[in-house]
């Protein structure tokens, strides 16, 4: 048959079919706002005939729809003759439809295009097409844990589980970046375990591994505020990160972290400065008015943690720019 | 043969930018309300260039690749718009506007479409200002989300003008750069010259 050949009613009946066999949802609103056509699917979704709606204002048939960004493109279409997308990301599901009717909890997740559309008149009607995205959703919500769960593992020591080198430097930009923005300050300790190869001589390097586990846990743990990192910078050395710090309340906290190592008190028979584990440390500031990049201040921290070490250790040395020499 | 007239004089600049102004004014409302934050979008800058000067946009932009948002419009003018940002930022605009702080290597296909939407009232806004104020009408298509080098995604026939806008968003506690850009042939860009003075006259007849 030649299309030119087929009655008009039987197009009509072929659109409609071809309509509600579509997988997607169909609307068509008139040039008032009233609901010309919706296909089966939207009947399946919202549980509402096409004839028990049409002729009814949309937005009426939803009141939730009121002043919404949905109710708005639609103005856009019919006024304006200009075509929306409403994504799922920022309007997870905009119309009560549903998998299951029964189930609230099954309400779709949605990407709805918004379309203007002419009849032979010029008069301006809007084509909704409603699009269940269900399941998209669910698998990239799926992929993103997947990639926060590595992200965590590509940022952990595998050996004490604190943060590792990379999650600091990265770290320590961000926190310098945010105290020159802020005018704030910002601290950073280095932290040496004492003789720790006379250690692993002694007690041999399961020993030495479980050691630097306790002493990673108890930096951690003896640290209060979230924003305070503790990482593992290198073999017996960690570094302390302590966002809106002056060197003065730096100082205090590394002390508070020596007594606190002290206090656990593991036997260290082979050690020339205690018969227990003890720490030495270096601090260095960070002055929003010096142009200071990450690896500087930790450089300054290094250098006085240097000192510590020269002075006897168990200690900690406060870098300051006019007294320190350069090695 | 082509005249060129690929300037616009001060006043039919200032005209522009201001007329653009008022549309990424209330796409700015718009975004404001879906984000439940204060979003404010400004044009600081307006620029006319020809195709053979693309690569001003290359150097603007200066990111190998570009995601991008476009829109046909046809009417008084026809034109294809984009909403350009350099690959990296455009990440950084998509998890500002969802909240959220961990994405995916690349803009995910959700976020693709958040990106699409967000060109999208921004695009359909600065199109519905000019219809306002120029007083003509406009159709267009749904958003088309684009990834590649400007040259690709602009795919800019000859004979075209661009008019580049440079745009501002500022999100709570960030500021981020992208420009919007029009493609449009030479006789609508005149019709448009040709609107924009019957707008700058009627002002200053009031």
């Amino acid at each position: 048959m030649h299309k030119g050949e087929m009655k008009i009613e039987d197009a009509y009946h072929l659109h409609l079919t071809s309509a509600n066999k579509a997988e997607l949802g169909t609307v068509v609103i008139n040039p008032d706002g009233k609901i010309w056509f919706w296909n089966r699917w939207m009947h399946t979704k919202s549980g509402m005939q096409w004839r028990d709606v049409v002729g009814n204002r949309f937005v009426d048939q939803f009141p939730e729809l009121a002043n919404s960004r949905l109710a708005s493109a639609i103005n856009d279409a019919l006024q304006h003759g200009l075509a929306s997308l409403l994504s799922q990301s920022l309007h997870r599901s905009p119309l009560p439809l549903f998998h299951h009717l029964s189930d609230s909890a099954s309400r779709l997740e949605q990407s709805i295009q918004v379309i203007p559309i002419e009849d032979r008149s010029n008069n301006r009607y809007c084509l909704l097409l409603i699009h269940d995205v269900s399941i998209a959703v669910r698998k990239e919500q799926a992929l993103r844990k997947q990639a926060e769960q590595l992200r965590n593992i590509a940022y952990m020591d595998a050996l004490t589980e604190i943060p590792n080198r990379r999650r600091l430097d990265e770290y320590l930009q961000d926190e310098i970046r945010r105290a020159v923005r802020n005018s704030s300050a910002l601290s950073v300790i280095m932290v040496d375990v004492d003789q720790f190869k006379q250690y692993n001589d002694e007690y041999g390097h399961q020993a030495g591994d479980f050691c630097l586990q306790r002493i990673a846990h108890a930096l951690k743990a003896a640290l209060q505020r979230p924003a305070d990192l503790v990482a593992r910078y290198g073999g017996e050395e960690f570094s302390i990160i302590l966002p809106d710090t002056p060197l003065s309340g730096a100082k205090l906290i590394a002390e508070n972290l020596l007594k606190h190592i002290d206090n656990l008190a593991i036997p260290h028979e082979a050690s020339s400065v205690a018969d227990h584990i003890t720490l030495s440390m270096g601090v260095a500031s960070f002055q929003s008015k010096s142009q200071v990049s990450g690896s500087i201040l930790l450089s300054q921290a290094d250098q006085a943690l240097y000192q510590s070490k020269h002075e006897g250790r168990n200690r900690l040395t406060v870098f300051l720019e006019s007294t320190q020499q350069k090695p | 043969m082509n005249s060129k007239i690929t300037t616009l004089t001060e006043l039919q600049t200032d005209a522009l930018i201001e007329i653009f102004n008022i549309g990424v004014g209330h796409a700015a409302n718009s975004l404001s309300q879906i984000v439940g934050e204060g979003v404010s979008l400004s044009i600081p800058r307006l620029e006319i260039l020809d195709s053979s000067q693309i690569d001003v946009l290359n150097s603007q932009i200066n990111s190998k690749k570009i995601c991008a948002v476009s829109q046909d419009f046809t009417g008084l003018i026809d034109t294809r718009t984009f909403l350009v940002f350099p690959e990296g930022k455009s990440m950084d605009v998509v998890r500002r506007m969802l909240g959220e702080n961990i994405g995916l290597g690349d803009l995910g296909e959700m976020e693709q479409e958040a990106l699409s939407e967000i060109g999208n009232i921004i695009l359909n806004s600065c199109i519905s200002a000019m219809s306002d104020s120029l007083q003509s009408s406009f159709q267009c298509s749904l958003p088309v989300f684009h990834r590649g080098s400007v040259d690709n995604v602009l795919d800019s026939e000859n004979n075209v003008v661009l008019i580049m806008l440079h745009i501002n968003f500022a999100i709570p506690s960030d500021h981020i750069d992208g420009n919007l850009v029009f493609l449009l042939s030479a006789s609508s860009f005149n019709g448009l010259v040709e609107k924009i003075d019957h707008f700058i006259q009627a002002i200053s007849s009031n």
